[in-house]
């Protein structure tokens, strides 16, 4: 065993280092896909998590149990609805979609957006009330004052979406489903390694993983570092 | 044109109605001091004077004109007002920062809006704390930077709640003359909460005694909930239902009744000892305050009470601070609530 894994990080090593062009396309398109996904889904659920925690509405428990709900919805099940609505024969069928990395973000975005939406929730539910009130009587509009709160949140803002990009690049049925693992073009690191693996190559699917969690290391550590910065009193 | 007019003016939290003002009128360039127990409605009238919650029912009137709730129209008003909560909170920011926030929300450039904010902090004394991150600042200091950010705006009223409430004594200090000087310098309309009357009185030329969300007399202080009964022939008033004192002329059932302090006497235990006993109650003095030639006495007999003597009777008495003691009602020390 102790072998088998040091074969597989010696070849995930001489994997990046031969800068091999399959290899970087690969983790071009899972990361262009995670990124395309989760600025969308942030772009669209932070400021959707925002209203739900500071408006006082109708169905707002049913609204939050629902999105709860929707943090354990399988990648399959995304797969099979967004193959449905994408292929031919489906509503969205004439858009040509399917098979491609815009159907994989479509997917994805699907996937992130209520993880977004409930970290965003629950980060501004935290934030103290006098927050919004201090701004207002300082003399902030609503907006401004909202952005009063999204800064004072802005940790577990970052957070949601660097727990929505770790959910989207480590997904596989999303990827698979809706972007075909075609090589060149939507095969991403999770798909390659689902097939290596299909294929009995073992140490390619093994070596695929260590650059996967390396990249998502990577970007880990970025985030923490724009977090850090901003963090500070400044 | 009077500053503020409410009428008929409620709020209610959660089906209780916490606030109701029939009709309360504030003139510009004056100071204004609420007064009243925790609960009596100060911070909620507080919060409907700074334009942060709407009144659930009634019509606030700001320089003669009616307030419309709608966000659009309040702020470019409630710019002209600014609240310092009773515990202010600080943007996770520098200090400085933090002060200059009111000037950038109006759009002021970076060197204006620093120049003023360094102003302000010098007017409270924080300016060496300016670069400091403002959530390492102590109570006091934290009290004092939400007064000069308040400051920064340039507002034509300052609203305070409890501004001295939860500051060390020597803040407290500092606080008071700072807010002295907003009012007497700047010409600043001041309206401020507080439990203390002396702080009232040292700092406001008008005092609005509340309780129980309603507007009381001068007597607000030893306004209580009572129940009243009839017995032997005669009505009792049941204060808080502990202590039973004569009233006359109030129908039987639940009512609020004003005790008034000059007629609540105070005897020591040596004293009391000697006398008939009927009618004493024992309680003890738990904070006596000098006020000009009065002495005002506060009491727990159960519950808070207050007593006001001269300086004279309160030398022959002996008593003080933490003494047990006897206390006698004079007849006709308490009277329903207007």
């Amino acid at each position: 065993m102790d072998s088998f894994l040091m074969h597989s990080l010696a070849e995930a090593a001489r994997m990046l280092w031969s800068l091999d062009p399959e290899l970087y396309f690969i983790v071009y398109v899972s990361l262009y896909v995670s990124f395309m996904s989760t600025l969308i889904a942030s772009v669209m659920g932070i400021p959707l998590g925002f209203i739900v925690a500071v408006r006082e509405f109708r169905g707002k428990r049913v609204l939050i149990t629902v999105l709860n709900t929707l943090l354990a919805l399988p990648t399959v099940v995304i797969g099979v609805l967004g193959y449905a609505f994408l292929s031919r024969r489906g509503v969205f069928g004439d858009l040509g979609l399917l098979y491609t990395p815009w159907a994989i973000v479509i997917g994805q975005v699907i996937l992130i957006l209520p993880w977004v939406m409930i970290f965003t929730l629950s980060a501004v539910s935290r934030i103290d009330q006098r927050y919004r009130r201090t701004a207002m009587t300082l003399g902030a509009s609503t907006l401004q004052a909202s952005l009063v709160i999204a800064r004072e949140a802005r940790f577990g803002l970052l957070a949601a979406v660097i727990a929505a990009f770790g959910r989207v690049i480590a997904e596989v049925g999303i990827a698979m489903m809706l972007g075909g693992n075609i090589k060149g073009f939507t095969r991403t690191m999770t798909t390659a390694m689902a097939l290596e693996h299909n294929k009995g190559e073992f140490v390619l699917a093994l070596a695929l993983g260590v650059v996967l969690l390396t990249v998502s290391l990577f970007m880990n550590i970025f985030l923490q570092v724009v977090q850090g910065r901003y963090g500070s009193a400044r | 044109m009077s500053l503020f007019v409410l009428k008929d003016v409620q709020q209610i939290f959660k089906g209780r109605t916490v606030l109701d003002l029939p009709e309360l009128v504030l003139e510009a360039g004056q100071s204004y001091a609420l007064l009243g127990p925790n609960g009596s409605g100060k911070t909620t009238l507080l919060h409907i004077l700074a334009l942060l919650h709407a009144p659930a029912e009634g019509r606030v009137f700001y320089k003669g004109r009616e307030i419309n709730w709608k966000a659009n129209y309040l702020t470019p008003i409630r710019r002209e007002l600014v609240l310092v909560d009773q515990h202010p909170i600080m943007f996770s920011t520098t200090v400085v920062k933090n002060v200059e926030y009111g000037l950038k929300v109006r759009g002021f450039n970076s060197a204006k809006r620093r120049q003023t904010a360094m102003e302000s902090l010098e007017r409270v004394g924080m300016q060496d704390f300016a670069n400091r991150p403002a959530h390492q600042l102590s109570g006091g200091e934290t009290q004092r930077v939400a007064i000069a950010r308040a400051m920064a705006c340039s507002p034509e009223v300052m609203l305070f709640d409890e501004p001295t409430a939860s500051v060390d004594v020597e803040n407290q200090a500092v606080i008071e003359k700072i807010i002295e000087s907003i009012r007497k310098e700047k010409g600043i309309t001041v309206i401020f909460s507080t439990h203390k009357r002396l702080e009232a009185s040292r700092l406001a030329e008008n005092r609005i005694f509340l309780f129980e969300g309603k507007l009381t007399g001068p007597g607000g202080d030893n306004l209580l909930p009572g129940s009243v009964v009839r017995r032997n022939g005669r009505n009792v008033c049941i204060l808080r239902e502990k202590v039973e004192v004569e009233i006359s002329r109030v129908p039987e059932g639940p009512c609020r009744v004003l005790v008034n302090p000059e007629k609540v006497r105070i005897y020591s235990m040596d004293r009391a000892g000697k006398m008939f006993s009927d009618g004493l109650i024992p309680g003890k003095v738990l904070q006596m305050t000098a006020d000009g030639e009065y002495i005002k006495v506060l009491m727990d007999i159960g519950f808070p009470i207050r007593s006001v003597m001269t300086r004279q009777e309160a030398a022959e008495s002996g008593i003080l601070v933490g003494d047990e003691v006897m206390v006698a009602f004079d007849p006709g020390a308490v009277q329903p609530a207007p």
